[in-house]
């Protein structure tokens, strides 16, 4: 089996001390929550404001949907249907996308 | 720059680049390069830029790609079925839904545009985040199903179901309108609106959204019951 052409190899050790430092604090990161979250209190607290921040959701998603709702058919009686009369379209205009190259743009 | 666009319905954008020579594409858009370029994840623009580009469903960082002396090759694909169309900004700026944007030529900007009308916010299908695509040079963009694309005169116009209108010349007036009737609106399957699309420009057309395919796909994704 033979080697690739002029190979040449760009180091990566510093990055890989990088990516080891990163690992390093995401761990560090994901064992101080664990930790905050096993003191006493804590938990309840988040739970509750979790129901709290899912009760906004809720409300918020009914209101939106209740606006939309109201907001779509002022528009639908104000916009109205918009059609053409007495103009002609050709198939042909319409072009599909296939295979293309760079020569195709220079013609 | 040379490039070929390959394959039917996963395809391909291969781009030949010359020594020195540099090109830009999202994160995790590179299937294969050659062995004489590298490719480096640049912030480009800076970290506002960045958090725009997320946005805009592109990638905080961007893969900048250059050879090591010599031409080289490098190959890059959508993330869904779907094709890959190639758009010269250079004769004007392009709206693209969100997430078309694949990759460019450096030359080539890529900017968060917002939909100026509530109606077409809302209605309209593509929200109110949309990429801008201008600058100079090709860019390369990258939609679920088939595209057509249509060149619109002047006060042409073509209506498009709600969400399948994929990229747009900014010369071309993106508006909704009412889809038709009651009887329409309820059983039409378009829902209240449909999108409107007025000359002059080009306009790119696609035949399957990706809500399309994850709802088809969905009654056939396997469950612990089977």
């Amino acid at each position: 089996m033979a080697d690739a052409q002029n190979l040449r190899k760009a180091g990566t050790g510093k990055s890989a001390l990088g990516l080891i430092v990163i690992g390093v604090m995401v761990v560090a990161i994901i064992a101080a929550v664990l930790y905050a979250l096993l003191m006493p209190g804590v938990l309840e607290t988040l739970l509750g404001i979790a129901i709290i921040g899912g009760v906004i959701l809720i409300a918020v998603a009914v209101i939106g949907a209740i606006a939309t709702g109201i907001l779509s058919i002022g528009l639908y009686a104000h916009k109205g249907e918009e059609y053409q009369v007495d103009v002609d379209y050709n198939l042909d205009d319409v072009e599909s996308v296939k295979e293309r190259s760079s020569d195709d743009r220079k013609e | 720059m040379k490039y070929t666009i390959t394959g039917d319905n996963l395809q391909f954008v291969n781009v030949e680049l010359e020594s020195g020579e540099e090109f830009n594409s999202v994160a995790g858009a590179m299937v294969y390069m050659t062995g004489n370029v590298r490719m480096e994840s640049k912030m480009e623009g800076g970290f506002i830029s960045g958090l725009k580009r997320t946005l805009t469903g592109s990638s905080l960082f961007l893969l900048k790609y250059r050879t090591e002396g010599g031409k080289g090759v490098v190959g890059l694909g959508g993330k869904v079925p779907g094709k890959i169309l190639d758009i010269d900004v250079g004769k004007g700026a392009w709206l693209v839904q969100k997430s078309g944007y694949l990759c460019s030529e450096p030359t080539v900007n890529q900017e968060l545009a917002l939909q100026k009308k509530i109606g077409s916010m809302m209605f309209g299908g593509e929200g109110l985040i949309l990429q801008r695509i201008s600058g100079t040079g090709t860019a390369f963009i990258a939609a679920c199903g088939d595209l057509n694309v249509v060149d619109l005169a002047l006060g042409q116009q073509y209506k498009v179901s709600s969400a399948n209108a994929v990229a747009w010349e900014e010369s071309v007036k993106y508006d909704i309108s009412a889809a038709g009737g009651v009887k329409t609106a309820l059983f039409g399957g378009e829902g209240l609106f449909i999108t409107t699309l007025t000359g002059p420009g080009k306009i790119v057309i696609q035949s399957m959204t990706e809500g399309d395919l994850a709802m088809a796909l969905y009654p056939h994704m396997p469950s612990s019951n089977n």
